[in-house]
């Protein structure tokens, strides 16, 4: 088991991916961790994982704050109107 | 009553954000307009629906992801997911980890993994600059791979509703979510440490 995991870059990025958006088994965890312990190229890789993270839920709020395409007033109005016609 | 919809200012609220999220998405202007009409007026006939348990926009926000699922599978013939990742895995693999060494894949190579400047280290970057490329690499995402990640972290779709909707077991949306990045990665560090 040791061996299967120290080698698998693979499989500890994609524990790093989980452990950053849900939660680890126990197991899963261990796995992680020792990979981690020894593997330069992925603690980098869970590096440039989290701050894509941050850069990406930034970008997502500010599609919301300050969406960059819009509707012009007259579409609006349209679209308004259509939608009270329904409603 | 909490779960009554207030329809009045619809378009004034939220057709720009609806609008740019389909625009984002769909990388088509004019679709993206057609699907935020669809929208509303989905929502309306299915007002009963509404049960006040997220917000307005949350809900207005899922039907039209929603609809631009729908149009995913409208686009293209359909190969299912865990197909697409098993006939794409060895090249993958190939490019990414190398296989000579002990291990289901073994380590990553090295030469496929050169530091990205400024951007794994504390060190001031250029938001907008980042953006760009950011963007455009993810522009670059082979498309079964970026209609799922879109998903995740432009519309902060949950795991449970997007695998569902794709049709994808939690294993393959790991698998998927891994390659994107490690994609989008290798695509930064190509553009940005020039």
């Amino acid at each position: 088991m040791f061996k299967r995991i120290m080698y698998n870059c693979e499989k500890a990025q994609r524990l790093t991916i989980k452990k950053q958006e849900s939660k680890l088994t126990p197991y899963e965890y261990l796995q992680y961790r020792i990979h981690m312990q020894y593997c330069l190229v992925c603690r980098k890789f869970e590096q440039f994982s989290a701050l894509l993270n941050q850069f990406l839920q930034r970008g997502r709020q500010g599609l919301e704050d300050q969406p960059p395409n819009k509707l012009s007033p007259e579409e609006k109005k349209e679209l308004q109107r259509k939608i009270d016609e329904m409603s | 009553m909490k779960n009554e919809l207030n329809t009045r200012e619809w378009a004034e609220h939220y057709g720009d954000y609806l609008f740019s999220l389909a625009s984002y998405k769909l990388n088509d202007i004019e679709l993206a307009r057609d699907l935020v009409q669809e929208t509303f007026l989905s929502a309306i006939k299915g007002k009963e629906n509404f049960r006040g348990e997220c917000s307005e926009k949350t809900w207005l926000v899922r039907i039209l992801n929603n609809k631009i699922i729908d149009q995913y599978r409208a686009g293209k013939k359909e190969v299912p997911m865990s197909e697409y990742l098993n006939q794409t895995e060895k090249s993958f693999a190939d490019h990414y980890f190398d296989l000579d060494t002990p291990g289901e894949y073994g380590h990553n190579k090295i030469a496929s993994f050169p530091a990205i400047p400024g951007l794994e280290s504390d060190f001031a970057i250029n938001q907008s600059e980042l953006k760009k490329v950011l963007d455009l690499c993810i522009g670059k995402l082979p498309g079964s791979l970026s209609n799922v990640f879109l998903m995740k972290y432009v519309s902060g779709e949950n795991a449970d509703f997007i695998c569902e909707k794709f049709n994808l077991s939690q294993a393959n949306y790991w698998v998927i979510l891994h390659r994107s990045k490690l994609l989008l990665r290798t695509c930064i560090s190509k553009i940005w440490g020039r």
